[in-house]
């Protein structure tokens, strides 16, 4: 019986920001502490350019060492006439294929001490593009992941995506357990669920809050702040040395700035952009909101708990209700209630103490969402793929 | 460290007889499984081909598998499989057929149940592979619908149902210690061996997921040791396993599992015989009638009472060993309910015999079995029929074919003493539209119909595509119509009869339509394989394909020629006075206000001089010298739209739509708002782009009818409408006031007189692939013919935008009238209404009968970002009902109901608005003065 010593993660490149790049760079180092060997693989990569972002620690490796030309589909009638698009798509498809083949010989160069887990699976296709058959006994082990609800894949094409290219791997693991029994009655045989890592840690020192309602949201339909907002706007004269700050960044900035306005909350609610500073923010924060139409796993509301700040969250997921213990460690309200949201922020806001025992109890609740933590279902997932 | 000194997880005992071809799939099968600690036992039952050289190699190179060779064959599965239990050195067995594979991931997903909840065995999902046309079904699908562990049969007595051996993971020890082998020496050995596994395990559990792929070969290849049902020995074989069985599990003394076992049997493993009759000869059938009456005699009754109505009389025919009866009744269960056969009315009970019978039985007992009463079956109205037409010839003249058959018509629905149109249609399966139609003659002769068709100058139009046609007869009386399929019985579909296309070109490539049997029986035309046709069909397949492709970049063409140029241009011509454009649900069908209006506006004197263009697809019957009918979006339609003078439309012209000076544009729109409408939706809000093109809409307008104040509240300000109302009443309801007797649409609809109808009408909802994209009903039809079957008759019409499929085995209760063009109709004939949020209950109020609300999915619907204008639950002119069981009770009471409640009262008055009648007449009028006529 042989046992892993390497484990490679694959994403498709390293520069973007979200929620896999955080993954990857949060979790390989659980894996270099846990004694394994590790390598980053990336699909395309300006590698110059990425390469101050490169920790020595872990080989990284890339399919091509360039990027894939963005704007290369035909949106609209008068695309077809523009020459520029058609060199995208050579160019792309050319560059797709080296990827593809540089990628298939790395695939090669592993064996049964490797555990290849494709983060995306882009990453997939392009290693059965580059010839390769994903799912035999030869070659390193794979596990597929995906990071997004089965309700969210079912929509759109990456259903069937994940079919061609998940289902015969070794293990599939997506996020929640819900999104897990909803890809079995798909035909998943494979599948199970892990939660991903959050490294963030708080000072140990008691923390000083502010009167500050806060939200990490971009500012996107998705996200949909606008709910907040209007709800902020119901209950913001009742408590007028309190603060709601929304960080981010986004194409709405505008259009939320204008509803703001015309709700004439403007002293107590603000757009405050972005910001790397996400640690100190939430170390004076006492509430953290959520209010998207649906989401995966937010692990903001991880990250937030990790500082004892509760969440008042819309039930837009099965991930939120992992996440937060009802009347325990946060609320959850309907989703798209303004008026329920409101109220949930009115009962934190109006009862401290409840405020901090639902932050303690949070706090306990993310214990489970630490590295180690992690790391240790990563193993048991390892042990049982070799048996 | 070696892996053979450490002990396997798995033995997976292969067995395999003369299978060379296919054993290397199956051990690749499992040497490709994740789990690999496992070893592979082959046992071969004295294989006579070179099974033992190929498999020798595969040991050689993988030493996980070993090779037993038994030194006489012994005629079936047990003994070789009692052969791989005692060489077994694994913790878990699991046997595999060598025709057959494993998914990649089942012994992985056993082993880790199995060592997760300490049971004794595993069990997993099989599916039925065909080769042939490479599709999967599940078997017993019910049985594995979500995942128990640790159970026991008794807990779970379906399980009966399960006799395969394969599908599961057995711990070695379970069945060493309890002494479990298969028996020798008799087929079915599976029947026993699970009925023991199942009655000795303390503890089991069952996954969801697929584990073993079973596969199904063409018939002519090979037939599989239980799937040559034609020999006595088989079927005495089968009965003997299926009384062990029960021997085995009477020890358990648990009355649910006893019942399981003989209705498992007379519900499958008897039926799947006696269901031969159909296509067997008689001599066959005789054999199964002498081996299963006498174990079906001796079973009690109480059994019988679980069966379905029509298994019960199938029983009766076995006992009365009535051939014709069980061939007859196998049309009916086994070919899409066909109705054969006789009723028969005696002391106000009705009887089912057979053509050749002239009572029923004289014994008690299977008198009762022939009880039909309770089925209604009279009571399907002729629409929902299925008869059988049974082809007894097809002859290949020079340019033609002629088919001729003979017809039963056991419910005497059809007179054919009086006038019958009768056609053969043939219909292309997968665009239904596309019809030919050729008249047949007929005649009858006692109880039975006689019938010739000539099929010649066939036009199969390959534009419509390369698929296949399915041929029904439609008879059609006093506005009733029934088209059922033909039925061809299987020695007719030996011979190949091949229509060859008028068209030269044609003849020439060679290309044809072949008449074959589908799969259900019926009489269906296929294009004829030959090498000629295979190239230009090739090429012209792919041509289409390329057509496609540009096929949708032509239509953005088109679309943008006709906005930027064509339109603007045609704008400039000088208006038609005399042209009045009718459009209504997106061209759909002419239904609504719009048709009301014309109606009216057709017998008006002061329109005579007028002409008039209904945008529809569909109806050719409103065509006539002043009527035409265009298609939504085609050349004309622009063109039309350019130069009438007067528009009556429901819901909305396409985005580019400019109104011109002179031009009167009529807006009934096309119901009352309870959904979130225009500016107050909040997709809408979000985009100014949409929220521009709302507003710039309903600027368009030059009269728009608002039936209530709530209408104005709601609707009117969400548009930011500012222009004329007209709140005279609604035209589409003048039908609901006026028309005084019903009885005219129950005849044509042939519904039963005896029962209370009842018309279900859900909204909109979106549809999830995995269901094949119909709409679910949200309740169980079972318990509906339970509880209302016999009171009531259901009626269901979707929204036009979803799909909806009644089995026919319901079609005495419950039809569906989602293409019915008349909703008006449909209103009127029933007498109570069931809806959810659908606006038609603002139009049903009107009539001042019963409504349910049936708001199954309500916390969903209140959560969804759209909202409502009010809360149902609050102010619902009926019963809201949330569950399905309150369904049943609120029906009932309803419809005992004698007067409208208060609530109900203040719901009309404020929703809906007063209707009497005339509000037709008066818009018309409204038009003629603005028009100056």
């Amino acid at each position: 019986m042989n046992s892993i010593k390497r484990v490679v993660l694959m994403a498709n490149n390293y520069d973007a920001v979200g929620g896999i790049t955080t993954f990857v760079k949060t979790i390989a180092p659980g894996f270099r502490d846990a004694g394994f060997e590790v390598e980053i693989v990336t699909v395309e990569s300006v590698y110059e350019d990425s390469k101050s972002l490169f920790d020595p620690s872990f080989k990284h490796r890339t399919g091509i060492e360039k990027s894939m030309p963005a704007n290369r589909h035909f949106r609209r009638l008068k695309d077809r006439l523009k020459p520029a698009i058609y060199v995208n798509r050579f160019i792309y498809k050319r560059r797709q294929r080296e990827a593809s083949r540089n990628l298939a010989r790395l695939y090669k160069s592993w064996g049964r001490d490797t555990v290849l887990i494709i983060t995306q699976v882009y990453g997939a296709e392009c290693l059965i593009n580059g010839g390769i058959k994903l799912g035999n006994n030869k070659g390193p082990y794979v596990v597929g992941m995906y990071h997004d609800s089965f309700e969210e894949a079912a929509k759109g094409k990456n259903i069937k995506r994940l079919i061609k290219c998940f289902m015969d791997i070794d293990k599939f693991l997506v996020l929640t357990k819900i999104d897990a029994d909803l890809f079995r009655e798909e035909g998943f045989t494979n599948v199970s669920f892990i939660h991903n890592p959050v490294s963030i840690e708080a000072p140990n020192r008691p923390i000083k809050k502010d009167n500050l309602v806060v939200s990490l949201g971009r500012y996107h339909p998705q996200k949909s702040l606008d709910y907040l907002i209007k709800a902020w706007a119901e209950i913001a004269s009742d408590f007028p040395d309190w603060r709601l700050e929304m960080y981010g960044g986004g194409g709405m900035q505008a259009k939320l700035q204008k509803l703001i306005d015309e709700l004439t909350i403007n002293d107590s609610a603000r757009l405050m952009g972005a910001t790397d500073q996400v640690g100190k923010l939430l170390g004076r924060s006492s509430i953290y909101a959520l209010s998207s139409q649906h989401e995966g796993l937010p692990l903001a509301i991880v990250e937030a708990a990790r500082f004892n700040v509760p969440t008042v969250a819309f039930d837009c997921a099965p991930g939120i209700a992992e996440l937060v213990d009802h009347d325990k460690s946060g609320i959850i309200v309907p989703r798209n209630n303004v008026h329920l949201l409101a109220e949930g922020l009115k009962q934190l806001m109006s009862n401290h103490k409840l405020c901090e025992e639902m932050g303690v109890a949070a706090r306990k609740k993310s214990n489970e969402y630490k590295v180690n933590t992690i790391i240790e279902k990563w193993a048991g997932i390892f042990d049982e793929l070799i048996i | 460290m070696s892996s053979d000194l450490k002990k396997p997880f798995i033995s997976v005992v292969l067995i395999t007889y003369n299978d060379v071809t296919n054993v290397p799939t199956a051990i690749k099968s499992v040497q490709n499984q994740t789990l690999q600690n496992l070893e592979i036992i082959v046992v071969d039952d004295c294989s006579a081909d070179n099974t033992e050289d190929v498999v020798k190699d595969i040991v050689a190179a993988d030493e996980r598998v070993r090779y037993i060779k038994r030194k006489k064959n012994s005629g079936g599965c047990g003994a070789p499989r009692n052969d791989g239990i005692a060489a077994a050195k694994g913790e878990y067995i699991f046997f595999l057929d060598s025709d057959d594979e494993l998914e990649r991931h089942a012994l992985k997903n056993l082993y880790l149940a199995a060592i997760r909840d300490k049971v004794d065995f595993v069990m997993g999902e099989t599916v039925r592979y065909n080769l042939v046309n490479k599709k999967e079904r599940a078997w017993l699908p019910y049985l594995f619908k979500e995942e128990m562990r640790s159970i026991n049969i008794i807990d779970y007595p379906a399980l009966v149902d399960d006799t395969l051996s394969t599908n599961k993971l057995y711990k070695t020890s379970f069945l060493i210690d309890n002494n479990l082998k298969f028996v020798v020496d008799v087929h079915f050995e599976d029947i026993i061996f699970s009925a023991l596994v199942f009655a000795k395990a303390k503890k089991i559990t069952i996954l969801p997921d697929v584990v073993y792929i079973w596969k199904v070969y063409p018939t002519a290849e090979r037939k599989s040791i239980t799937n040559q049902r034609d020999t006595e020995k088989s079927i005495r074989d089968r009965i003997f396993a299926i009384k062990q069985r029960g021997d085995i599990y009477s020890n358990l003394k648990d009355e649910s599992i006893m019942s399981q076992h003989y209705i498992n049997f007379l519900k499958h493993s008897a039926m799947l015989y006696l269901m031969d009759s159909a296509d067997y000869t008689d001599s066959h059938i005789n054999t199964v009638i002498h081996v299963l009456k006498p174990e079906v005699q001796a079973l009690a009754d109480k059994y019988f009472d679980e069966l379905e109505v029509h298994e019960r009389v199938i029983y009766a025919m076995l006992l009365l060993e009535d051939k014709v009866g069980l061939r007859e009744l196998a049309y009916y269960r086994k070919y899409k309910k066909r109705l054969a056969g006789k009723f028969i009315n005696k002391n106000n009970r009705i009887y089912w015999v057979s053509s050749a019978a002239k009572s029923p039985g004289k014994d008690m007992r299977i008198k009762g079995l022939q009880d039909v009463t309770a089925f209604y079956i009279q009571q399907t109205p002729v629409s929902e029929c299925v008869y059988l037409h049974q082809i007894t010839s097809i002859k290949r003249n020079i340019g033609s074919i002629e088919i001729t058959g003979v017809s039963q018509d056991p419910l005497k629905k059809i007179d054919f003493n009086r006038n019958v149109n009768a056609d053969l249609i043939v219909v292309k399966r997968d665009n239904k539209i596309v019809r030919n139609i050729f008249p047949m003659m007929i005649h009858t002769t006692g109880q039975k119909i006689h019938w010739k068709v000539r099929i010649k100058d066939f036009n199969f139009s390959l534009r419509a595509g390369y698929g296949p046609w399915d041929g029904y007869v439609r008879l059609q009386q006093d506005g009733c119509t029934n088209e059922s399929p033909l039925y061809m019985n299987t020695k007719k579909s030996e011979e190949r009869l091949i229509i060859h296309s008028t068209a030269p070109l044609r003849r020439i490539i060679g290309i044809g339509l072949e008449i074959y049997r589908t799969v259900n029986g019926n009489l269906a035309f296929r294009h004829t394989e030959g090498a000629r046709r295979r190239r230009v069909m090739g090429i012209y397949k792919r041509i289409t394909a390329l057509g496609a492709k540009f096929g949708s970049l032509s239509q953005r063409v088109k679309r943008r020629l006709i906005e930027r140029y064509i339109y603007p241009l045609a704008r400039k011509l000088p208006l038609n006075k005399k042209l009045i454009f009718f459009e209504s649900q997106l061209g759909q069908m002419p239904t609504g206000s719009p048709k009301a209006l014309y109606d009216t506006i057709v017998q008006d004197d002061r329109f005579n001089a007028y002409t008039f263009v209904w945008s529809a697809n569909t109806s050719t019957s409103l065509c006539d010298r002043r009527t035409k009918c265009i298609k939504r979006e085609s050349w004309r339609y622009f063109w039309v739209l350019s130069r009438a003078s007067i528009l009556i439309e429901d819901q909305t012209l396409p985005y580019y739509f400019v109104k011109r000076k002179g031009q009167l544009y009529v807006e009934t729109w096309h119901g009352v708002p309870f959904k979130k409408m225009g500016l107050d939706e909040p997709k809408i809000q979000r985009s100014a782009r949409l929220s521009r093109s709302i507003v710039k809409r309903a600027k368009a307008w030059d009269a728009l009818i608002a039936p209530s104040q709530y209408f104005v509240d709601t609707f009117v300000r969400s548009y930011r409408y500012t222009g004329r109302l007209l709140t005279q009443g609604t035209p589409r309801n003048d039908q609901l006031v006026t028309t005084p007797d019903t009885l005219f649409i129950r005849a044509k609809l042939d519904l039963p007189k005896e029962r209370k109808i009842v018309l279900y009408t859900p909204t909109f909802r979106e549809v999830s692939r995995s269901n094949g994209g119909k709409f679910e009903l949200p309740f169980d039809m079972y318990k509906w013919r339970e509880r209302l079957g016999s009171d009531v008759y259901l009626l269901i019409r979707t929204h036009y935008l979803n799909q909806v499929s009644i089995p026919k085995r319901f079609a005495q209760y419950c039809m569906n009238v989602s293409d019915y063009e008349d909703i008006n109709e449909l209103y009127l004939v029933s007498d109570l209404m069931i809806t959810d949020y659908s606006s038609t209950m603002f139009d049903y109020a009107t009539l001042k009968r019963p409504m349910v609300f049936y708001a199954y999915d309500y916390a969903d619907y209140t959560q969804s970002e759209r909202g409502s204008y009010f809360d149902l639950i609050e102010r619902a002119p009926g019963s809201v009902v949330l569950q399905e069981d309150d369904l049943y009770d609120a029906v009932e009471k309803s419809l005992q109901q004698k007067n409208i409640s208060a609530k109900y009262k203040k719901f009309l008055k404020e929703f809906c608005g007063d209707e009497d009648g005339r509000s037709s007449e008066r818009i018309v009028d409204y038009i003629a003065k603005k028009v100056g006529i």
